[in-house]
């Protein structure tokens, strides 16, 4: 009886076990940088950083199109269930927003995660959806809405700017990436 | 954790005097159910202490009086009970208790590469501990004190975030490929080992 | 018990496989056939692709273009015809507790939880590994992690086992065991096949010898490499030089503090040679990261050319290569990797230039300083790194188990390198390996770290 011999495909529209796996170590990084970073650099904003970086590697290194998403689900479900989640189950939506606008840009502009300027504005549109969960977590608390509004475009700005220093390391990366013959 | 998610969604409403000191309690209570004391949150009340001043502060500058800062105290409390208890029940949850959680929420292969991606973190850390303390004594500028110079930081990049990132591929390539050989992904469903 | 008449387990026609981009295939046209009770070895030279067909053999090819025939004897439904053990068992045990491991596959193969314990337990039978279902995988030895492995590809009834190189990763205690193992799975009817550069320690159950070519071609016969070299045993180094390494008193404990090793005393004179060998996780590592100033110790003196060992301090005139040093290499062609040290420690271009073709000439990789590193083989990967440690001319050199992985004729050739570096530039040397029986007929001395002593 003949055996094929078997691959590490995966259904169509669906990780192989190995990005799988990639992607995963890309969602627990980008959980512990996080917390790293905030231990030391007390920086509103910067944990931005991490989390573009990680969640744009993710995109920009393997096939499946929904590679940020994929991450972001399991960053957040670890952030919260390995207490490092300061807003609680928030943190899930505040990664899935910035994992959104980054598989939607690569699905716009597919292969422009390799310059810089597209990368780098990527990321800091990526960061900017911290002004929409700010201002949504002020608005539940009930925040003066000016005051939401400034707190919140101080936090979306610092974190679109650390999102833009991010995304624009991603180009560097992938290139190197390609050099090392792991990523086509 | 569902009592910490319901206690979290709580303070979102408690937005008068009395149900903040009756959540405040209820919270309190909790704490004390954990076996948590105030040296153990010594780094949430810091959280707190910094977002109260940078409320106040907003708070301060949007009406230019004192009245404003009641109003801006009662915000951050609100946000402090909010986070609070998802991060002290958190901290209480061995990490196999959340891993097993987490395999019961999220969906089947998710659960798997994350449970086994947090299990093999400490190694994949440990190989990059090498490759940064090779890096340093071949003369990459990468110990602390030369971070501190961003012209340093193409250093950290080349000679320690990307091969990082490759051998974190190859770490997984060879997870999947052990995973593989023991017949994962050949059946869509998967039964769980009883544990005994 | 090796029947002839019995149906042959695995047979194999005309196997060919050529890696994306590469120029030739790997393996040309591999015929063989294994039968139940059977052991059999595969040799070869590093890179001649032994993992390679012991992955396709196995049922999970790599990316790349695949041709020939597999055949399998007949199997259930709820069974793998063929089980494969890779070479690094820390990357295969993908479970907390031993039971959760053997029984990995059976969840991937959805068997009722109820019928699991009993397998299981019988797995861990049949390699012996008498350890309760919920102990922790991670207070294994390797041996028996390597045993753990083993059960959990039993468990799935497999009767054809791929072992890749287990005399790599396992002491003598392990490779003893591990022979006791395969005699009785022998007996049982499973056939084996292994893959190792050196079959020495399971030569009483292996039947038969299969050879891989550089040519990708597959014969009878055992690969030995070139005529074994003996080497007389260097002169002692002068003893009136000052030494460049002292060590005194030191003494370790882990994250637990539990004490790794106590009052070690080393000294190295420049130009000396000594190797430090002892069981897996006996802290051979760690006592290099002492040396170099990335641990501290709990007790005790390191000393490198008469300062503390600061890893700043020490830039150029230590270095450090730990086991799979090809992890290390980032640059983009072999001659930038190997000038990176030299441009970082800020010297000419001219002399740098010279020290980098001195280091790929003693490394013989000249013919590749224009080549990316990242598509070099496996040992030539090792030489890369190896020559832009040496380009710097260390003072010191530590080595964590620098030939894990390399055939004879490449860990010779290692070795030679090593010592003539050592002799021409007076460099000290430190190495570090787990084979009590390998050859150290280049070093001055020899030191076993086991029981948390060093002698």
């Amino acid at each position: 009886m003949q055996r094929s011999v078997f691959k590490d495909t995966a259904p169509a529209g669906r990780p192989t076990l190995k990005e799988a796996l990639f992607l995963g170590f890309c969602a627990v990084f980008a959980v512990l940088a996080r917390v790293a970073l905030r231990l030391k650099l007390h920086i509103t904003g910067h944990s931005m950083l991490p989390t573009v970086f990680f969640l744009m590697l993710a995109r920009g290194s393997v096939r499946y199109r929904f590679g940020a998403v994929f991450t972001a689900v399991m960053a957040g479900s670890a952030a919260m269930f390995l207490g490092f989640a300061k807003s609680g189950p928030l943190i899930l939506i505040k990664y899935l927003a910035v994992a959104i606008v980054i598989d939607v840009m690569a699905m716009l502009l597919p292969g422009r995660f390799h310059t810089v300027f597209w990368s780098a504005l990527t990321g800091a549109l990526a960061g900017s959806t911290k002004f929409v969960s700010e201002f949504a977590i002020g608005a539940l608390a009930g925040m003066d809405q000016e005051v939401n509004l400034t707190k919140s475009l101080i936090e979306g700005g610092s974190a679109a700017l650390f999102g833009l220093l991010a995304g624009a390391l991603i180009p560097v990366v992938l290139r190197r990436l390609r050099a090392y013959g792991v990523i086509s | 954790m569902a009592l910490a998610m319901v206690l979290s969604c709580l303070a979102f409403v408690s937005r008068t005097l009395p149900l903040l000191l009756v959540l405040s309690a209820a919270n309190i209570l909790v704490l004390v159910w954990l076996r948590r004391g105030p040296r153990t949150l010594k780094r949430e009340l810091r959280t707190f202490c910094w977002q109260t001043l940078i409320i106040l502060s907003l708070y301060l500058l949007r009406f230019r009086s004192m009245d404003g800062l009641w109003a801006g105290f009662k915000v951050s409390w609100q946000l402090f009970l909010a986070m609070l208890p998802v991060m002290a029940v958190s901290k209480t949850v061995s990490q196999a208790a959340a891993v097993r959680t987490l395999s019961r929420i999220l969906p089947g292969q998710m659960a798997f590469v994350l449970s086994t991606c947090i299990k093999f973190v400490p190694l994949l850390l440990a190989e990059i501990k090498n490759i940064y303390e090779g890096q340093v004594l071949r003369g990459a500028r990468i110990l602390p004190r030369d971070l501190v110079r961003p012209w340093h930081w193409p250093d950290l990049l080349h000679c320690v975030i990307v091969p990082s990132i490759v051998q974190g591929m190859a770490l997984a390539g060879n997870i999947a490929l052990a995973a593989k050989a023991r017949g994962f992904g050949r059946s869509p469903r998967r039964t769980c080992w009883p544990g005994m | 018990m090796q029947c002839e008449n019995q149906e042959a387990l695995l047979r194999c026609e005309d196997i060919s496989f050529t890696y994306p981009g590469a120029a030739a295939p790997l393996l040309k046209n591999i015929s063989l056939t294994l039968r139940p009770g059977q052991c059999c070895c595969l040799t070869g030279p590093t890179g001649s692709g032994k993992t390679t067909l012991a992955r396709i053999l196995g049922g999970l090819a790599p990316d790349g273009a695949c041709e020939g025939s597999l055949h399998y004897a007949p199997a259930s439904d709820q069974s793998f015809p063929a089980g494969l053990v890779l070479q690094d068992p820390d990357v295969q045990l993908l479970a907390s507790s031993v039971g959760a491991e053997v029984a990995f596959a059976l969840e991937n193969l959805a068997l009722d939880p109820a019928a699991m314990p009993g397998r299981v337990i019988a797995a861990l039978d049949a390699v012996g590994l008498a350890k309760p279902t919920a102990f922790p995988v991670d207070k294994l030895s390797m041996g028996q992690k390597y045993r753990l492995l083993t059960a959990a590809l039993l468990v799935m009834e497999s009767r054809l086992l791929i072992l890749d190189e287990p005399g790599a990763q396992l002491d003598p205690d392990g490779l003893a065991h591990m022979q006791d193992i395969l005699r009785q799975l022998k007996h049982a009817g499973i056939a084996i096949l292994l893959c190792e550069h050196r079959p020495e320690p399971l030569l009483e159950v292996i039947d038969d010898f299969w050879q891989l070519s550089a040519d990708g071609r597959l014969t009878a016969g055992r690969w030995t490499g070139d005529p074994l070299q003996v080497h007389t045993r260097p002169p002692n180094p002068a003893q009136s030089k000052p030494a460049v390494l002292r060590v005194a008193g030191l003494c370790f404990q882990d994250t637990q503090a539990q004490p790794v090793w106590t009052n070690v005393d080393l000294t190295l004179r420049p130009g000396e040679r000594a190797a430090i060998t002892g069981p897996n996780g006996t802290g051979k590592t760690t006592l290099l990261r002492c040396i170099a100033g990335f641990l501290s110790p709990r007790a005790g003196t390191v000393s490198i050319m008469d300062g503390p060992p600061e890893p700043a301090r020490l830039r150029g005139q230590v270095g450090l290569l730990f086991q799979n040093p090809e992890k290390q290499l980032f640059e983009n062609t072999v001659y930038d990797e190997v000038a990176f040290p030299l441009k970082r420690l800020g010297l000419p271009a001219q002399e740098r230039e010279e020290r980098v073709n001195a280091a790929l000439e003693e490394c013989g990789i000249v013919h590749m300083a224009d080549a990316s590193p990242h598509l070099l083989s496996y040992g030539q990967k090792h030489l890369v790194a190896l020559a832009s440690v040496l380009a710097p001319k260390p003072r010191l050199l530590l080595l964590d188990d620098p030939l894990a992985g390399l055939d004879d004729v490449r860990s010779r050739s290692v070795l030679s390198t090593l010592s003539r570096w050592s002799d021409n530039y007076d460099m000290a040397l430190l190495v570090t390996g787990h084979e009590p029986q390998a050859n150290f007929s280049w070093a001055h001395r020899v030191l076993r770290l086991e029981g948390g002593r060093l002698a």
